[in-house]
């Protein structure tokens, strides 16, 4: 996906970011990627590990090993592309570990997305939450980690039903991804893959936490109705009455046999809620002329074709102001597949690999991301640790 | 909105198209609340949900900062205030002083361990917060503080609580045991009271001991200069009792040793000095015990004492700032003596001036006698010389008349011509006795010059041309100022002498201008000179230089009439000359400032020319000298003078003569009778109006107005007599 930017060989076990958490990427096109991976963990005691992985790397052998050898849960999903210690890379395992000195946690599988009762998942997570509050009294902050199965189309439920039992505990994750296939993503809890289903970690630290969410996308003028939908499939079939790819490619002025994840990805849609702009991101266009999206849509819906920002300045500004100059920060982000394509289309890779790497920013690209209670597209959505006041 | 429109569709289906957007959009609208559980719905409320909590939270971090600010802010100050209070403590209590602090409302607010620490057990009763009062009542009850004689302690409570109503005192509290306090009160920029307590015990005590000897050594300083003084002194206390006394006084006053000791009344003291000395004058020992009594505002008074050695002494007496007195005795003995020998001598030699006054005196009143005697001689000689000597003269006319040969002519005629010289030298004495005697007067006036050169060059001319020498006399159209008659005499008498001593060559006669106003008339001849030992002899009467002149010509008084002229009128004369070269004789007149009208050459009124002449003036006037000269001066320019010396006299005059004047000149101040004024209302009521001018000295302005009201010229004396000449030529010729 991006020829500019190689994997780094062994300058990829350098820790990156702050000094809080150990963040590192390892290539996977070279034998023993995962023995590396290994090694370079064996080094700390940590509370968790988090690992986000190309979705052409052996997952299961990885998870497994991992879990095997690791003294500590390991959590992790697949990615659609990695964010390393240099920026967007592909091909490589990004792997965070969260040092006991700082950190405490403890992640909870939630399965059959499809299926679930969400409200029944409440009473688990308060009780994982109270758990791990209760046992770990000094580190007062904390935040939860979610990461979904991008293929599973229930994001959108089970954020909006679980994020008021996380009192206390801010929510941020992404939706696992898989390349630009779109065919098959998993989520790994301890030492199994599992699709359609997800995870969410607690995790508590003496650490500053910021949860944050970047969207640089503003609505436009153009605007137009869904007239028909598949709700629970997120498939539009009509916008303004008509087929939905045609209305939409009539609408942004392109042929609508040419559309593909870049034309989406330069033309996203917003959708309005209260005072709020949300970005609803199409996947696809389907074999019927539909448009797949990755969020929740329904018919009667008024879309809007969005402008976006300067994607690098912006993203540079929103860090910036986000670290407020203070030194060494850890940023985990989750980063929508869109925005690594709009930055490619828009010659601004370059650019926005600097900011990622000024910021000290490790991740990987999501099919979604989830901020709070919502579902969203097209933000580059994560937390931000900083050193405890007390070391201040 | 118009990107919903594909315009490129038929009407029907875009209206088709509308219909079915609108049906989408009613359903959204319409979708019951229940039935929202579709996932966009979820995401829906999720995201309003998230919109409010993070408005909310938004608010509530907001509210915290300012909450942490707040409390940040609060603690700082409480910190800062502690701190400042604990340094303010600390430095309170290392000031070597008590300290303390009185809020406004004057509570105790703190003190150190040093405050009232002299005030022995106080410190027990102060506590904080206790007032003012409080404060001061129990430092009043301490029993350190020693008040002045006469004070109570509640006096000093009310002095104490006086002063601390000023913004800021210091002052010092006597404490028992000899030790002292000084305490200064500062007003705070609150209102409250900063009070500093110092022992000042050590200070107090060395300045009272070094005041103790300052005294002491001035006394000391005070009994040397006294014995130091050559006058005896004695100083009395307010209750005239002796205070202090010098060595010198033990040896003046016949006193008693055992009462000359301090606290010895000043009436006792005069009582033993009266029974061995006198007060000189009339001075007495009452006067002085009265004095002595007066208490105060005693003014200085100094007498004599005689004692009965026959000492004199001066004695002075004054009164000092404490109402006592002191009083000095000067030994005058010797002085007294000295001045009664210089009184004497004093006298002897007024006497002796006296005496050579009177004689003086005496030759003075002789000389003058003398003077009078022989000028009188010379008039009457003159006077008695000349009528011998007319009758001579026409006893030799009738001899001519009668003489038959021509030697008896000659004879005659040479008798003639002495008779002739002396006549001259009698009128030239008789002029000279006049001079000298100061009885010549003169007629100071105005007249050309030119006229009486004239006349003298035809009087000359006949006598040089005898002599064969050339005379010249200068024209001049000067106007100069003198005694016509004198100086003509003083020119004649030149020129004639120059004639008289040149044998041969000329005389001549010059004119030139001298210095400012002044005319010089050169007299000078080709005669045979006068040596400069001789120029001051040639002056003196019958003074002659070359006796071959002699017998033919005068006796040489010439000279000396000139002389004595030029010195009367103040005319310059100088006298130029060399032995063998000739003689100048210079005279220097005053040029007139103008020119004159009414003067003829020969410095008479020229008659015809003024409306004055022949015109009738009333003259009334009651001083006559200055009538009889204003009178000749009136007539001689031609006018008729009528005299009266007062009104009265003059309304009679005029009632007699029946006729009115031309013009009147009225003294102001006619005596006892009527004034000038009043003589002029009279005459203008009863005949008519006359020009009229009043005369006086009166300058005042009192005057001046009323001539101005009467339309009265004023004409102030002395009288300028050629203005006054003016004014009436204009007055009568406007009459006529």
């Amino acid at each position: 996906m991006d020829d500019a930017l190689q994997p780094v060989g062994e300058s990829a076990f350098n820790p990156v970011g702050g000094k809080h958490l150990v963040a590192f990427s390892e290539p996977i096109d070279r034998q023993g990627y995962i023995h590396r991976i290994l090694d370079r963990l064996s080094q700390d005691s940590f509370a968790h590990v988090i690992v986000f992985a190309s979705p052409e790397a052996d997952f299961q052998q990885l998870i497994a090993t991992l879990h095997e050898n690791l003294g500590c849960p390991v959590v992790g999903c697949t990615s659609a592309g990695e964010i390393s210690e240099v920026g967007f890379v592909d091909g490589h395992i990004v792997v965070i570990g969260l040092p006991r000195q700082w950190f405490a946690a403890r992640s909870v599988l939630i399965e059959n997305l499809s299926k679930t009762d969400f409200h029944a998942l409440n009473d688990t997570l308060i009780q994982n939450r109270m758990a791990l509050t209760t046992s770990n009294p000094r580190k007062t902050n904390g935040f939860s980690f979610l990461m979904v199965d991008g293929l599973s189309r229930c994001e959108d439920q089970l954020v909006s039903t679980i994020s008021p039992g996380l009192f206390g505990f801010p929510l941020f994750g992404g939706s696992a991804g898989d390349g630009l296939k779109f065919q098959k993503s998993a989520v790994a809890y301890e030492g199994k893959i599992y699709d359609d289903a997800a995870t969410l970690t607690f995790v508590v630290t003496n650490c500053e936490v910021h949860v944050f969410s970047v969207n640089h996308m503003m609505p436009g003028q153009t605007r137009m109705v869904v007239t028909k939908a598949e709700p629970n499939e997120r498939i539009v079939c009509e916008i303004n009455d008509e087929p939905a790819a045609v209305e939409y490619a009539r609408l942004i002025g392109k042929d609508a046999n040419q559309l593909d994840e870049f034309t989406f990805a330069e033309n996203p849609v917003t959708v309005r809620v209260g005072d709020q702009f949300h970005v609803r991101a199409i996947q696809r266009v389907d074999e019927d002329g539909n448009l797949v999206f990755f969020s929740a849509i329904d018919e009667g819906m008024v879309l809007s074709v969005a402008q976006a920002a300067n994607i690098a300045e912006h993203l540079d500004a929103e860090l910036t102001a986000l670290v407020n100059g203070q030194a060494s920060a850890d940023i985990i982000a989750c980063d929508c597949i869109l925005r690594r394509i709009e930055a490619q289309k828009s010659q601004r890779i370059y650019e926005t690999n600097t900011v990622l790497k000024k910021h000290g920013v490790v991740g990987f690209s999501t099919y979604g991301e989830q901020i709070g209670p919502l579902h969203v597209n097209h933000t580059l959505t994560g937390v931000a640790l900083f050193p405890p006041c007390s070391e201040n | 909105m118009d990107g919903l429109i594909n315009p490129k569709d038929p009407v029907e289906r875009q209206r088709d198209k509308l219909l079915n957007i609108c049906a989408s959009l009613m359903r959204r609208v319409e979708q019951p609340a229940m039935d929202q559980s579709s996932a966009f719905a979820q995401f829906e409320r999720a995201a309003l949900l998230e919109a409010r909590v993070r408005q909310r939270t938004t608010d509530l971090e907001r509210a915290l900062d300012l909450l942490n600010t707040s409390n940040a802010e609060l603690s700082a100050a409480k910190r800062d205030a502690e701190q400042s209070r604990s340094i303010l403590k600390e430095a309170v209590e290392n000031v070597d002083e008590g300290f303390a602090l009185f809020s406004s409302e004057d509570k105790l607010l703190l003190f150190n361990s040093r405050f009232c620490r002299e005030l022995g057990n106080v410190r027990d009763d102060l506590q904080l917060g206790i007032s003012f009062n409080d404060y001061v009542d129990i430092i009043s009850t301490s029993g350190e503080i020693h008040f002045p004689s006469g004070t109570s302690s509640d006096d000093w409570v009310v002095d104490r609580l006086n002063r601390h109503r000023e913004a800021r005192v210091v002052f010092n509290i006597s404490l028992t045991e000899n030790r002292w306090m000084q305490v200064s009160e500062h007003r705070t920029e609150e209102g409250g009271t900063a009070i500093l307590q110092t022992d000042i015990s050590d200070v107090m005590r060395e300045q009272l001991r070094e005041r103790d000897q300052l005294v002491d050594s001035q006394d000391k300083m005070l009994r040397a200069t006294l014995d130091h003084l050559a006058q005896g002194v004695c100083i009395f206390n307010q209750n005239a009792q002796l205070a202090g006394w010098n060595r010198e006084l033990d040896r003046m006053i016949q006193v008693p040793k055992r009462y000359v000791r301090p606290g010895t009344s000043f009436l006792k003291i005069v009582d033993l000095m009266k029974g061995n000395m006198t007060f000189a004058g009339s001075f007495t020992s009452a006067k002085l015990t009265a004095w002595s009594e007066q208490r105060t505002g005693r003014p200085p008074i100094e007498f004599e004492l005689n004692d009965i050695k026959g000492r004199i002494f001066s004695v002075f007496a004054q009164e000092m700032p404490d109402q006592g007195f002191v009083m000095s005795f000067s030994d005058v003995t010797s002085e007294r003596i000295s001045a009664n020998k210089l009184r004497d001598l004093n006298k002897t030699l007024e006497q002796r001036i006296a005496d050579r006054t009177e004689e003086l005196g005496a030759a003075l009143r002789d000389a003058e006698r003398a003077n009078v005697t022989k000028n009188r001689f010379v008039a009457a000689a003159s006077h008695d010389l000349l009528q011998p000597l007319s009758a001579a003269k026409l006893y030799l006319a009738t001899l001519q008349d009668a003489a038959q040969d021509e030697q008896m002519t000659e004879i005659s005629r040479k008798a003639e011509g002495a008779l002739k010289g002396a006549e001259d030298i009698i009128e030239a004495l008789l002029d000279i006795s006049k001079l000298d005697a100061g009885h010549a007067t003169f007629d100071i006036q105005p007249f050309s010059l030119g006229s009486m050169l004239n006349s003298l060059s035809n009087e000359m001319m006949p006598i040089a041309e005898d002599k064969g020498l050339d005379l010249s006399i200068a024209v001049s159209e000067a106007t100069i100022v003198s005694d016509p008659m004198f100086l003509r005499r003083v020119l004649q008498n030149l020129i004639s002498n120059a004639i008289k001593y040149t044998d041969a060559g000329a005389v001549r006669v010059n004119v030139r201008k001298d210095a400012d106003r002044a005319l010089t008339i050169d007299v000078l001849d080709t005669g045979p000179g006068i040596a400069s030992e001789d120029q001051e002899r040639i002056f003196q009467e019958f003074a002659r230089l070359d006796d071959s002149h002699s017998g033919a010509k005068g006796i040489g008084l010439g000279l000396a009439i000139v002389e004595r002229v030029c010195d009367a009128l103040g005319h310059d004369l100088q006298l130029t000359s060399k032995v063998g070269h000739g003689s100048c004789f210079s005279v220097s007149v005053p040029q007139h400032s103008g020119a004159h009208p009414g003067r003829d050459q020969t410095g008479d009124i020229r008659v015809g020319d003024l409306a004055i002449v022949g015109k009738m003036l009333l003259l009334v006037e009651n001083d006559e000298d200055l009538a009889n000269a204003m009178t000749l001066r009136l007539e001689r320019s031609g006018a008729h003078v009528v005299h009266a010396s007062s009104g009265e006299e003059a309304i009679e005059l005029l009632e007699e003569i029946e006729l009115l004047p031309d013009a009147a000149l009225f003294d102001y101040q006619l005596g006892t009778g009527i004034d000038g004024i009043d003589l002029h209302e009279f005459m203008r009521t009863r005949y008519d109006a006359v020009p009229t001018f009043i005369l006086s000295a009166d300058r005042s302005a009192k005057l001046q107005e009323r001539c101005e009201f009467f339309s009265l010229p004023l004409v102030h004396k002395p009288i300028d007599i050629d203005l006054l000449l003016q004014a009436l030529d204009s007055v009568l010729r406007q009459a006529d």
